[in-house]
């Protein structure tokens, strides 16, 4: 093993990056190439280096590397250059070699941070303004910014219950990615206005940032956690052709009194099928059945089993609020059904019904007969199917 | 307050070692006889102002053998060494009351 690599410090921690290059040299590790997160290093004789970092400071959208020049007068007074990442050049020399700092005025220094302090502050333009575009496109397709807000919302909360490890892995990303943000345009910060004021840069630091590690690195762990979560939940996701006789919470459309062979979708090549996905705070029966030539009847259910700490009255209004032809919780009626604790139908196509721990979203289409009775004989055969202790319809 | 911003020390001495044309470290180390030793200037230091000093018109690039560049000083960059140099001049004189008061 004559190659190693190690998790190096930031580009903000000049000080600290320097420094553990020059403590992995005295153990006979030289640093060889650095990345984006990690420093490649090899073996050679133990010996006492000085490693030093340069920060470029290119115009905006200019080339991060030093000119040629700037490098050559650095040889010239005994820096060896190493290696490049971005902004950040390292150079190194002997321990007792007499090449001068590269700076003596820290203001001076200072200086050089500017680009990688912009680079930090402007950081989160693209996505802010990648998110700001699309809520604008999807206000102006559906004619109104409230009415984006509350379609998020609905797809929201319903996410958070169908994929909550991964609604909560992305979260532990969106505060590690802010947090990592925020810390480094604060040192980086920091570090320039000190070096301003003419304190010089530590090239020893005896702190190892372990405040900063131990924070960031339990949010990783978090995001570990739950994206291996997300992960077997996602293989062990369960896919299948829709039984004959339904072996959990949710209708067949023969319980509705419409008989037919299964059969396809004359627009696309759906068959009748049932998903059933577990998450954190739900058991989700995604399930589409289509019977009668060319696929006159055809019924699509949302099922969902919650557990206690779903807040039922805001995941109600966020099933209306996803609902693919009412849109929002206002096209809904409420109606009473026996044997649901609540019920609602909207337009003749879409129905919701809860009881208990139970909620179901149900879109059915019919044949020959009047589509509101059609979504009455839905919600009486679900309250029925539910009225047995084993739920299964 | 409403001087002229004095020249940078590091700018005086480099115009001061370009009178004579030079490159890079050949310039630091010049810089460090003709300070004797007081002013030791780092690779970083010297190359920004290098770069600034070229763009103000004080030096120019007066060969380039591969990476390497040779800089000498311009006509405005000899004109505004002289002017550091009065200025300098005029304040040590002034300041010379200070021996007097102390006698």
């Amino acid at each position: 093993m004559n190659r190693r690599y190690r998790l190096h410090f930031d580009n903000y921690a000049i000080g600290e990056n320097e420094k553990l290059y020059s403590d992995m040299a005295a153990q006979g590790w030289f640093l060889e190439k650095r990345g984006s997160y990690l420093s490649r290093f090899r073996r050679g004789e133990p010996a006492e280096m000085r490693y030093r970092i340069e920060v470029s400071a290119p115009g905006f959208l200019e080339e991060t590397d030093l000119p040629e020049e700037q490098v050559a007068v650095y040889e010239d007074c005994g820096w060896k250059y190493v290696t490049s990442s971005g902004l950040i050049h390292v150079f190194s020399s002997p321990a007792g070699s007499d090449a001068p700092e590269f700076y003596a005025d820290p203001a001076q220094q200072a200086l050089t941070l500017r680009a990688l302090r912009r680079q930090y502050i402007w950081a989160w333009v693209p996505v802010t303004v990648m998110l700001l575009f699309n809520f604008l496109m999807a206000a102006a397709m559906s004619g109104g910014m409230g009415e984006v807000v509350s379609k998020w919302r609905a797809e929201f909360w319903l996410g958070w219950v169908a994929a909550t490890a991964l609604f909560l892995f992305a979260g532990a990303l969106v505060v590690w990615a802010f947090y990592e943000f925020v810390h480094a345009a604060w040192r980086t910060g920091r570090l320039y206005r000190r070096m301003k004021k003419g304190i010089p840069l530590d090239h020893n630091p005896k702190g190892r940032m372990l405040l900063h590690r131990t924070v960031s690195g339990v949010l990783l762990g978090v995001m570990a956690v739950f994206g291996l979560l997300t992960f077997w939940q996602w293989v062990s996701k369960d896919t299948r052709d829709l039984p004959a006789a339904a072996d959990g919470p949710y209708l067949m459309l023969a319980d509705l009194g419409i008989e037919g062979e299964r059969s396809q979708l004359f627009y696309d090549d759906r068959t009748s099928k049932i998903t059933v996905e577990r998450s954190l705070l739900a058991t989700h029966y995604d399930v589409f059945e289509v019977v009668g030539e060319g696929g006159t009847a055809w019924m699509y259910q949302d099922v969902y089993r919650l557990s206690p700490w779903v807040d039922r009255e805001v995941f109600i209004r966020s099933l209306m609020g996803d609902a693919t032809f009412a849109r929002s919780p206002e096209n809904f009626r409420e109606v009473t059904v026996e044997g649901l604790e609540e019920a609602w139908v909207s337009g003749g196509l879409e129905c919701i019904a809860v009881k208990g721990n139970l909620a179901a979203y149900v879109t059915v289409l019919g044949q020959g007969q009047e589509n509101e009775e059609t979504l009455e004989a839905a919600l009486c055969a679900l309250a029925e199917c539910w009225a047995d202790e084993e739920n299964e319809c | 307050m409403a001087e002229q911003q004095p020249m940078t020390e590091a700018a005086y001495y480099i115009l001061l070692s370009l009178l004579h044309p030079g490159h890079g470290y050949g310039m630091m180390q010049r810089i460090r006889e003709l300070s004797r030793g007081r002013l030791v200037m780092g690779p970083g230091t010297l190359y920004g102002a290098l770069s600034r000093m070229s763009r103000e018109g004080l030096i120019t690039l007066a060969e380039e053998d591969g990476r390497r560049k040779t800089y000498a000083i311009t006509d405005q960059g000899r004109e505004a060494l002289r002017r550091e140099y009065e200025r300098l001049r005029h304040m040590v004189e002034d300041g010379k009351i200070m021996e007097e008061a102390e006698k």
